[in-house]
């Protein structure tokens, strides 16, 4: 039944590949935006180029919850399958696409910010992506919830970003601080990734649990 | 009926009481404020906002969380009251962060010279719980179904509850580069007179509070009550 839902996410995800492909362009404008506004002239130091993963992790995560929920609701795809399926099975699933393809494109980032600024690489992998992680788990599991909150409204994906802004950004800017302290001090992994990792657990179990009562409300 | 009127009679009574006690309150905390404790000479008079802007601040923190509990309370029983409750503890907490970022520039001009400090966690997470309050009613006013809407605001306001925590560990939890001052509850340092001009204004704006959701639950209720009619007149 997971292999399904997976399969019916990742379908849902591709049918609009037009939407994949903006992603990109619009992740690596953002990156060539900066690389020539700044990167030019003087090399930035680590910790701008840290905010500049981090925004590009925002943006992106918002382009590609509204470009699902859309396909999702045009598709009639969700109506079917919660006819069947546990709606917090279908959050839990959807999230993790979600989750996947933002790994996958900061991925790319991290690769474009190698070539593209000269410090990038002053701290290692491991350090670029073990805050990174958690923060992106997090936000799916956030805006896949806010998502179907969003298609309940009359404006429908219109109103996500409204949503999503205030309710994101201090996944944003704690998982930022804890990058930021993790580099200065790096006694202080510990402390900020339980943090993060709560963050996950957190919305994860809340979006889930919020899914659960939405559905019963529905059949009620 | 004669119930009714009793109801509504101790309603009122209690109403005109808190009132007279929160009037009495709010003007001798004024004025203690304003006359009593020694002045920080480096902020001058401007300190003197700080006996308004931390208590202001104290509220708008309790406010959303207040909400939560009875977010939660509604999604376990699905009695409407809890919604109302929680739509009230909003309206508040709106108004109450309105009033801190209204004072905390006044106070920063005169303190740190600018009346914003970018690096700072404890502002921008105010300024989020701020904006997550303003989505919360937007949003609230975007769903038609009456039934949907009182769920989906009570999920909201878990988030903005939790937003609200993180404004309150935001110069605990994280390293935070900024001017703004650690909790005044760590401190020991202040002057006897400062501490109770400063414990007497939380007091008298949590009593400001009360009177407020008091006046806000039932200028709800009457809202929700016309809004019913109207639909039963369609």
């Amino acid at each position: 039944m997971i292999l399904s839902l997976l399969k019916k996410e990742l379908l849902l995800i591709g049918r609009g590949l037009h939407g994949i492909l903006s992603m990109f362009v619009l992740s690596f404008t953002l990156l060539f935006l900066f690389h020539f506004s700044f990167e030019k002239d003087s090399s930035l130091t680590i910790l701008p180029l840290i905010g500049i993963k981090w925004s590009i992790l925002f943006i992106t995560s918002y382009v590609l919850i509204g470009q699902s929920t859309w396909e999702e609701r045009e598709s009639g795809a969700g109506l079917i399958v919660q006819l069947s399926i546990p709606n917090w099975m279908i959050f839990l699933v959807k999230s993790i696409v979600v989750w996947f393809f933002l790994i996958f494109v900061l991925g790319l980032v991290c690769l474009g910010m190698n070539l593209m600024f000269s410090n990038f690489s002053t701290i290692g992998l491991f350090n670029h992506i073990i805050f990174l992680i958690p923060g992106s788990l997090s936000l799916s599991f956030l805006g896949v919830s806010l998502g179907s909150i969003a298609a309940s409204t009359r404006m429908k994906e219109v109103i996500l970003p409204l949503l999503l802004i205030p309710f994101s950004i201090p996944i944003f800017l704690f998982g930022l601080k804890s990058e930021f302290r993790y580099i200065g001090d790096a006694m202080s992994l510990n402390q900020s990734l339980i943090l993060m990792i709560f963050f996950c657990f957190f919305y994860g179990g809340l979006g889930a649990l919020f899914q659960e009562l939405q559905s019963e409300n529905v059949d009620g | 009926m004669d119930k009714i009127k009793q109801n509504q009679f101790n309603s009122w009574f209690w109403d005109i009481c808190l009132f007279i006690i929160l009037f009495f309150v709010m003007m001798y905390s004024l004025y203690y404020v304003q006359n009593i404790p020694n002045v920080i000479l480096e902020q001058g008079l401007a300190h003197r906002i700080f006996y308004f802007h931390v208590p202001v601040a104290w509220v708008a923190l309790y406010g959303p969380l207040f909400a939560c509990i009875t977010s939660i309370a509604y999604l376990i029983s699905r009695k409407n009251i809890f919604d109302l409750y929680s739509y009230s503890l909003n309206i508040i907490s709106l108004v109450f962060s309105f009033g801190v970022l209204f004072s905390g520039p006044i106070w920063a001009l005169s303190a740190w010279g600018v009346p914003w400090d970018w690096t700072d966690a404890r502002l921008q997470s105010f300024f989020i719980l701020f904006l997550s309050l303003i989505g919360y009613f937007i949003f609230r006013s975007l769903v038609t179904s009456f039934q949907k809407k009182m769920l989906l605001s009570a999920y909201l306001t878990l988030l903005c509850g939790i937003n609200s925590v993180l404004t309150w560990g935001a110069i605990r939890w994280v390293d935070n580069p900024g001017n703004h001052p650690s909790s005044v509850l760590g401190k020991g340092g202040m002057d006897a007179d400062m501490k109770f001009g400063f414990y007497f204004s939380v007091f008298a704006f949590h009593l400001l509070f009360l009177a407020l959701l008091r006046l806000t639950i039932r200028y709800v209720s009457l809202i929700n009550e016309m809004n019913r009619l109207k639909q039963n007149l369609e």
